[in-house]
């Protein structure tokens, strides 16, 4: 496994995140109303938290909520509008494990081509694909055009891949599971390290029973803003009831 | 200072993976042509067919001899196609890449600087094809060939920066690449491509030749096409087009620090 360059913090905050009343607004509208009125669609207002090692935060909340925007925002993606946003430590995130696949090109080409899209360099993505080759199973289909894969082997690549690096903050949007039982199995493993070897973790997901193995705490999130903040059983419940209630 | 600004980090943050954006334009070359029966022989058929037939046109069109003609539309040609893909292609290279720029914060300058490479490996196929060409009609190497290199250097320069600048506007005005579109278009009629400022018609027109003079892609056609025809590049075309570049390189940089943090909003 390969690990990315990592600018070593001496003190005990490391790694560690912490929001102060972070903001983020899409800009809307036309160039010209966004000039005048600065007006935009604040997708988080107000988000405060703070994550040190150790820590397993979920985000809940209904689609638009605002969990992938804070998640980009985390990876560094979307630039906050307002607020703070310190965080020290080496991020990977997974958001769409299949997106940006070429399918004229091999499967080894596509190795290198999200090996850059995740920000590795070319000597580190190099070391990287024996790895990933033997964990997909894709034997010497890897030299392959991808259109010739089936959806099982395209995900397969996909997961080998985004779970091939090791990092101190892991950022996920969804839990990756891919491929028949046998190899669903064996990804399920991989998470289980991946989750086990990340200081600390942000996952955003629907479904619960995850939530509750995965995180001890959670932000329930609602029109931008966090709604609740604390224990991961109390936020589901607290999000049940505001889901069932809408 | 300069360290902390967005645009020279993101720039840095490029330049500091150079030979993966040179690998990655080279391959993608490759992937667009793979499922084609001829594959990469398509390059050299497609810009060996048109240039020749139109060389063959204009020049008996306007009354040229065809051993100076077709050699100086084929030149032409390349510069031509360089400049035109990089503008028309640029408009839309964040959109393009939306999927990669929404999954990591990666440097914006990367994109502008991997298709510059693309269209550089192209211009390089382009120019031996134009050379063979060339040489079918009587023309041979010479010695102002070495100066080639130079000239794409300016070429490359140029390219980042006015890929930057078109492909910024791009992505914060959508309509601005169907406008660049269009101006490429015309610009192609009024660059001394198929045509000649020393021809017989050419003579007769002095606006033509006014408007040829006043139009900078004239000179970065020149760039290319005097030292492949035998001609040292003069001072003016040198002064002109490297005052472009630099001046694109600033407006690039200036509009990426502006902006670059915000095109994942826009795309």
């Amino acid at each position: 496994m390969v690990k990315k360059s990592i600018v070593l913090d001496d003190s005990d905050n490391y790694p560690r995140i912490i929001a102060k009343n972070l903001e983020v607004t899409y800009p809307l509208g036309s160039f010209s109303a966004v000039k005048r009125n600065r007006t935009g669609f604040k997708a988080l207002d107000g988000i405060n938290f703070e994550l040190k090692a150790g820590r397993r935060l979920g985000l809940l909340g209904r689609n638009g909520s605002g969990k992938s925007t804070l998640l980009r925002t985390l990876a560094g993606v979307f630039p906050p509008s307002g607020g703070t946003l310190d965080i020290k430590g080496e991020i990977a995130s997974i958001f769409n494990a299949t997106s940006g696949f070429l399918p004229n090109a091999t499967g080894r080409e596509n190795i290198v081509l999200r090996g850059y899209m995740l920000g590795l360099d070319y000597d580190e993505i190099k070391e990287l694909i024996p790895g990933i080759v033997e964990f997909s199973e894709l034997g010497d289909w890897i030299d392959q055009p991808i259109y010739q894969y089936s959806s099982g082997m395209t995900l397969r690549l996909a997961f080998s891949i985004t779970t091939a690096l090791r990092s101190d903050i892991l950022l996920m949007d969804e839990w990756l599971g891919a491929g028949d039982a046998e190899f669903l199995a064996k990804a399920q493993k991989r998470m289980d390290e991946m989750v086990e070897n990340a200081q600390i973790i942000v996952l955003a997901s629907h479904n619960m029973p995850l939530l509750s193995r995965v995180c001890d705490t959670c932000l329930v999130l609602s029109d931008s803003k966090v709604i609740f903040s604390g224990n991961t059983k109390e936020a589901i419940k607290l999000y049940r009831g505001v889901r069932d209630g809408a | 200072m300069i360290k902390r600004l967005y645009a020279f980090q993101d720039l840095g943050r490029a330049l500091r993976d150079i030979k993966a954006l040179s690998a990655i334009a080279a391959k993608q070359i490759q992937i667009e042509n793979r499922r084609n029966f001829l594959g990469l022989a398509w390059l050299v058929i497609s810009f060996a067919v048109p240039t020749t037939g139109i060389g063959w046109l204009l020049a008996e069109l306007q009354g040229l001899p065809l051993n100076q003609h077709i050699p100086h539309v084929a030149f032409g040609f390349v510069a031509w196609n360089f400049v035109s893909a990089c503008i028309t292609e640029g408009c839309h290279i964040f959109y393009r890449n939306r999927s990669m720029l929404l999954q990591a914060p990666l440097p914006r300058s990367g994109f502008v600087i991997s298709l510059v490479f693309k269209k550089l490996f192209l211009l390089a196929f382009q120019l031996a094809t134009a050379c063979m060409i060339a040489a079918t009609f009587g023309w041979r190497p010479n010695i102002f060939m070495l100066f080639v290199p130079v000239s794409i250097l300016i070429y490359f320069f140029t390219a980042v920066g006015a890929v930057l600048v078109v492909s910024i506007i791009s992505a914060r005005i959508r309509d601005f690449s169907e406008i660049a579109a269009s101006v490429i278009r015309l610009s192609f009629f009024f660059t001394p491509i198929i045509w000649s400022t020393s021809s017989r018609s050419m003579a007769q027109s002095s606006a033509l030749d006014i408007v040829a003079r006043l139009n900078p892609l004239t000179y970065y056609v020149n760039l290319l096409r005097d030292p492949a025809q035998g001609h040292f590049p003069d001072a003016l075309t040198f002064g002109i087009t490297i005052g472009i570049a630099t001046f694109l390189i600033c407006s690039g940089l200036l509009l990426l620090q502006k902006n670059g943090k915000k095109i994942v909003f826009y795309i």
